[in-house]
């Protein structure tokens, strides 16, 4: 215990155990300080807690950011619609819906393609 | 080893031994064919009936939305269609001209009988092939215990046996198919053809599984007694949009002379002649069973499924140049007969019509196509490989694309060469093959653009660029088509560089044209290519202003403008294919168990298992497995590689 104390002087301490539950509540207590330290978020924000949800919601940013420049500036429907899909394919990376599939169900709900 | 023989035939005589057996003459059995044929296989092409051979029993149009881009490929990697298409076409039109580049997509009328014609000679003249009239009964195959089973040869109706050592099945709608017609229902193929009987129920003794899909099709009316006074006309593209990159430069297609298509609506009274008729189609009384396509709905569909839609379209399409039968598109029905000419006659402009041929719905079998290979090989038999509308597909060009990689596959397997498996980056015919093989599917499958992920690549007009090289390799495309395709490719590097490097000085001439174009004029010296990146400008309307260009062919035009104009959009695509192309690469072990994977949930365990994907890419579209199973995967793989390395 002295030695782990030595060793991390910079760092809080807290001897507990999960079968006891004793010094479970001042870990607690710490965990919520550390988090709420990095800065005043609220309930209402949406925390990321994946490294692979943060690297879908990047990279769906950057594709919505090409779509809508390609919009300002009049490029045609497809090439926006290229970057709008890949956008929805991260975002269903997270979400686990099959972007194609909906895609296509919307496109036969509204009219026929035809063979 | 043990040999079976599930035929009960009487007659049963010896015929000649071929290398491959294709079983069925349609699309994608012409194409796989050839390709055998072409590449050096002693081949044999079955069709029940000689006169039908490359029959449209449908719409007598080839390409359109996504499959104006798969018979661009089918011509890239050395394909028959696009040529026929181009040989026999009535009407050639490019759809979707005002949405971008990746969405342009070839379209013509074709005289389909002149069409079948070209094929059947075609196929005819190919060294090495055999066309023969019989209908295929049982696929015969020896069986070797513990191990799969390996296919031996084909036996027809007549009892002849011909000892092949790979199948391809192409038998499109035919197996075990019912006609319906309102009330009526009859065991019969399309076009009043015979169906096939018996072959499915071998395939399923072979472990096959099968399933039951249906689709349809409209009346036939004859053009002289349609009143087109009324009707909006569709006439053609004055430069005809051809199919083959062997012709897309000729002009002796220029001004051949096309024919019209017709506009025209239903009306109130065609809705309330169906609704009042509706208990009587099958589709609503439950005599089908089979799975109908979402996107070409029977015309009594339309009108339950979207009541807010008060009328719908009808296209009148020229069905060839020798005959005044026409096709009515968007009148699908399987209503009964007194009621399909009841409702033709309430349209503007039929009202004085006679059915010709009536509108019918067919039920078929066909496979689950998950129980493929991406070469389009069956997982449990050796040698036995299906192609086109059998594997769930709808469509001739979807059915001549899966025709050509089967046909192709079954000889590489002969020769011990590599597969041929296109991925999703590099062809819709990938797209497509992924998509049956990977996903299956719950309908017939009808190519769309919107399926493939990278689109702005897979456009029509590169296809040469995506496939040429491959074809070349494979041995469909020749030496001098290959020299052909490389002096193009020059051509438009060479015109890109110079766009690049042809700086315009500001002057008023330049300014000029740019106010009459409607851009914004400019006050210092621009490069050609930066001029054309402008929406408002094209290539051509630059003519004036660029006194050094020389002439070069339309398509190379078109090529390098293209190329500058979405430089860089096509970066970014290409950006993501390589991010694709990782996953896509990282092949997953032959002989990994899942069950080693503790973290996949169950579903994704069993599925995996099952299908047994080649790619971590294809591992993530399978439905059913997540993208944090593919993380445990990937961990998994990750660790494997590090303990072998140890």
């Amino acid at each position: 215990m002295n030695e782990v104390k030595r060793n991390f002087p910079d760092f809080p301490v807290i001897p507990f155990s999960s079968v006891t539950g004793e010094g479970l509540d001042e870990v607690r207590v710490l965990i919520t300080n550390i988090y709420n330290s990095f800065g005043n978020s609220s309930s209402e924000e949406i925390i990321i807690t994946n490294s692979r949800h943060l690297r879908s919601l990047r990279q769906a940013q950057t594709e919505i950011s090409i779509a809508h420049e390609g919009m300002v500036c009049g490029s045609p429907l497809d090439v926006l619609a290229s970057a709008l899909r890949k956008a929805s394919e991260s975002l269903a990376e997270i979400t686990g819906d099959e972007v194609s599939e909906k895609l296509i169900q919307e496109i036969f709900a509204r009219f026929c393609v035809g063979k | 080893m043990k040999t079976e023989n599930t035929t009960d035939c009487l007659n049963i005589y010896r015929e000649e031994n071929y290398d491959i057996a294709v079983i069925g003459a349609g699309h994608a059995g012409c194409e796989a064919a050839l390709a055998a044929a072409r590449l050096g296989m002693k081949t044999v092409v079955f069709t029940m009936n000689m006169d039908s051979v490359a029959n449209m029993p449908c719409n007598p149009n080839i390409g359109g939305t996504a499959k104006g881009q798969l018979v661009r490929e089918i011509d890239a990697l050395g394909g028959e269609m696009g040529k026929a298409a181009d040989a026999t076409y009535i009407q050639s039109r490019m759809l979707n001209t005002s949405k971008g580049p990746a969405v342009l997509s070839p379209r013509a009328q074709i005289d389909r009988r002149a069409y079948q014609q070209y094929m059947k000679h075609a196929l005819e003249r190919q060294p090495g092939l055999h066309l023969r009239q019989a209908e295929i009964v049982d696929i015969l195959c020896d069986e070797y215990p513990g191990i799969t089973r390996k296919v031996r040869g084909v036996m027809s109706r007549n009892g002849a046996l011909y000892e092949c050592k790979a199948v391809i099945v192409t038998t499109g709608t035919y197996m075990e198919s019912r006609i319906i017609i309102g009330e009526t229902s009859y065991s019969g193929g399309p076009d009043g053809l015979f169906p096939s009987v018996g072959l499915s129920e071998n395939l399923r003794k072979l472990g096959v599984g099968l399933l039951r899909f249906k689709t349809g099709t409209p009346v036939r009316i004859n053009m002289k007694e349609i009143d087109i006074a009324g009707l909006e006309e569709q006439t053609a593209d004055e430069y005809p949009c051809l199919f083959s990159f062997e012709n897309e430069d000729d002009e002796s297609f220029i001004g051949k002379e096309q024919k019209s298509c017709w506009v025209t609506w239903t009306t109130e009274e065609t809705r309330r002649i169906i609704m009042d008729n509706i208990h009587r189609s099958p589709l609503f009384s439950g005599d089908i069973d089979g799975v109908g396509p979402r996107y070409c709905p029977s015309i009594e569909d339309k009108f339950v499924k979207f009541p807010q839609h008060g009328r719908h379209q009808i296209f009148i399409e020229p069905t060839g140049d020798t005959t005044e039968e026409m096709y009515v598109q968007g009148m699908s029905s399987s209503m009964p007969e007194d009621v399909q000419v009841r409702m033709l006659r309430t349209v503007p402009g039929l009202e004085k019509c006679r059915i010709m041929r009536s509108a019918y719905a067919i039920e078929y079998d066909c496979i689950v196509p998950t129980e493929l290979k991406l070469t389009l090989e069956h997982k449990k038999v050796e040698g036995l490989f299906f192609a086109g509308q059998i594997n769930g597909s709808s469509g001739y060009e979807e059915a001549a694309g899966q025709g050509l990689i089967a046909g192709i596959n079954a000889v590489h397997t002969q020769l011990g060469r590599d597969p041929l498996i296109l991925d999703r980056s590099q062809a819709y015919i990938g797209v497509l093959i992924d998509d049956l093989v990977t996903k299956g599917t719950p309908e017939p499958y009808r190519m769309m653009t919107s399926r493939a992920e990278y689109r702005l690549v897979l456009r029509q007009d590169n296809a040469d660029e995506r496939l040429t090289e491959t074809g070349y390799k494979i041995g469909l495309i020749s030496e001098e088509r290959y020299g052909i395709y490389l002096d193009k490719a020059e051509k438009i590097n060479e015109e890109v560089e110079r766009l690049r490097k042809t700086v315009l000085k500001p002057d008023t001439k330049l300014n000029g044209l740019l106010q009459e174009l409607g851009s914004t004029p400019v006050s210092s010296g621009t490069t050609l290519a930066a001029l054309i990146k402008r929406p408002e400008i094209s290539y051509s309307s630059l003519a004036a202003v660029d006194p050094l260009r020389k002439p070069l062919p339309r398509s190379v035009c078109f090529e390098a403008e293209v190329r500058i104009k979405y430089e860089g959009y096509i970066a970014l695509e290409n950006d993501r294919i390589e991010k694709f192309i990782r996953l896509e690469h990282k092949p997953i072990p032959e002989n990994i168990d899942y069950d080693d994977l503790s973290g996949l949930r169950i579903e994704a365990r069993q599925k995996l298992q099952k299908m047994r994907p080649l790619s971590v890419g294809q591992a993530s579209r399978i439905s059913g497995v997540s993208p944090a199973d593919i993380s445990v995967l990937l961990v998994y793989l990750e660790a494997q590689r590090k303990q072998g390395n140890r």
